[in-house]
């Protein structure tokens, strides 16, 4: 089992899509001649750079913090993992402080996308999910805020899981948008998802012989999203489901996620603004400087979404939509094309994860199997139905729908 | 010549206690926009729902 773990870290090493910021070959090692049992004995993993590692700064992705005080204890869904004999072999690129949809940081560089490496690999995890797309570790871990999972998920064809709001201890995690931050895993099959999400929840999913109600979103999720993705959406059975406040919704996160941004960093930018990654300092000044009124109607927005939601899942169990507006953009374009208009990827690859978000539910950015570059599905269900959710997901894996586009590791 | 938007954003920063670097001004203005694009789409869907 120690070979995985000696593979892993040879293959993080000669890593060629700027996907690891640290490589912790020493305590990997250690770790490895240790950690003989478990679910998950001998799997080596990598983590986004805002998860504490003891005694290691946690940078969340900012140079400003490369000097931070050393984590005092792993993160809690660290410790969990590495209870069951999981190995710790790295730490992975990130947009800065986790703001941004496409692992661009003026500091350590662009991720690359093991599909096509002049493409983005999205964000704000695109490290964690750029790693496990190229074969490196079969499982890394991110934080989705507004869609840091399953937009990289998508753009890099991989399985990423957004667990249900409170669902995952956040304790040695920075911090983003307490509204909206969650952990989850990335994996190259649903299996691995699945038992990730169990060591990491402390949760065992029992298995469901029910058959859910399948709803698929249209209005706002259809109006944004490329037709190649549409077309897939449309080969899974399902029901149309209209939701209104989607496109309200959408705005409410991005306010949220602004003001409460711009909160949280506002001491720091009083002092040290000039050492932040350019483009994430001017939104999150932008984000503290939002009228309080604006933040409380888009609060007042978030609670009216949340009750739409719940209505749904009354007649439904399943919420199906495009994880990403488009397939990998390019690089250099710096832009994509949503519904006719040219926009910042950076700010809109989660135009269709963000409403997502602000309902608080578990959903997962499942890889559509298909030739080309990849796009993922989410599939969303309601708090408490993530069994059923992971079982109905196994029938259409079985079925060829879906699966990871992994590359092997160099 | 600075105009009212400039002042404006002068104004917030200093209540906020943010002596804001000139480099920063264009990059926060964009963004000061876009919040404002999606504060109107809450405002819209608000007022069509409240009526």
């Amino acid at each position: 089992m120690t070979s995985r773990v000696e593979q892993a870290l040879s293959a993080a090493q000669n890593d060629r899509h700027n996907a690891f910021t640290r490589i912790l070959v020493d305590e990997a090692r250690r770790d490895a001649a240790t950690s003989k049992t478990g679910r998950l004995a001998g799997v080596p993993f990598a983590v986004k750079d805002l998860f504490d590692i003891a005694g290691l700064p946690t940078t969340a992705g900012a140079r400003m913090r490369l000097d931070a005080t050393p984590a005092k204890a792993d993160a809690t869904v660290i410790t969990r993992l590495k209870a069951e004999g999981a190995v710790l072999i790295g730490t992975t690129n990130m947009d800065e402080y986790a703001y941004g949809f496409a692992t661009v940081n003026a500091h350590f560089g662009t991720t690359l996308n093991p599909h096509a490496p002049d493409r983005l690999a999205g964000g704000s995890s695109g490290g964690s999910a750029a790693a496990v797309a190229a074969g490196v570790v079969p499982l890394a871990l991110g934080s989705d805020t507004n869609g840091s999972i399953r937009v990289p998920a998508s753009l890099c064809g991989v399985w990423g899981m957004r667990p249900a709001m409170d669902d995952m201890p956040l304790e040695g995690v920075f911090p983003f948008v307490h509204a909206l931050d969650t952990v989850g895993p990335f994996t190259r099959s649903l299996a691995d998802l699945k038992l990730a999400y169990e060591v990491m929840s402390c949760r065992v999913l029992a298995t469901t012989s029910a058959t859910p109600r399948i709803a698929r979103l249209t209005g706002f999720f259809a109006r944004n999203a490329d037709p190649d993705a549409l077309a897939a959406v449309a080969t899974i059975d399902a029901e149309p489901l209209d939701l209104p406040m989607a496109e309200a919704a959408r705005s409410a996160a991005f306010l949220i996620t602004g003001a409460q941004g711009g909160a949280l960093h506002l001491d720091t930018l009083k002092t040290r603004a000039m050492d932040y990654d350019p483009a994430v300092r001017d939104r999150l000044i932008a984000g503290a400087m939002l009228p309080s009124a604006t933040y409380l109607r888009a609060q007042d927005m978030a609670a009216r979404w949340r009750a739409q939601v719940t209505e749904a899942f009354q007649t439904c169990d399943i919420l199906i939509a495009p994880s990403t507006p488009v397939t990998a953009p390019r690089i250099d374009a710096g832009t994509i094309e949503i519904n006719g208009q040219t926009v910042s990827a950076r700010a809109n690859l989660g135009i269709l994860a963000q409403p997502l978000s602000l309902a608080g539910i578990p959903v997962i950015s499942a890889p559509v199997r298909k030739s080309g570059l990849p796009f993922g599905l989410q599939f969303a269900t309601a708090p408490g139905r993530e069994a059923l959710l992971f079982d109905y997901l196994a029938r259409l894996e079985a079925e060829g729908v879906l699966g990871a586009s992994v590359l092997e590791a160099a | 010549m600075q105009g009212p938007t400039h002042d404006r954003i002068t104004e917030t920063a200093k209540a906020l206690g943010l002596d804001l670097p000139e480099a920063c001004r264009p990059g926060v203005q964009a963004n000061l926009d876009l919040l404002a694009q999606h504060a109107r789409t809450l405002d819209d869907f608000l007022a069509g729902d409240e009526t």
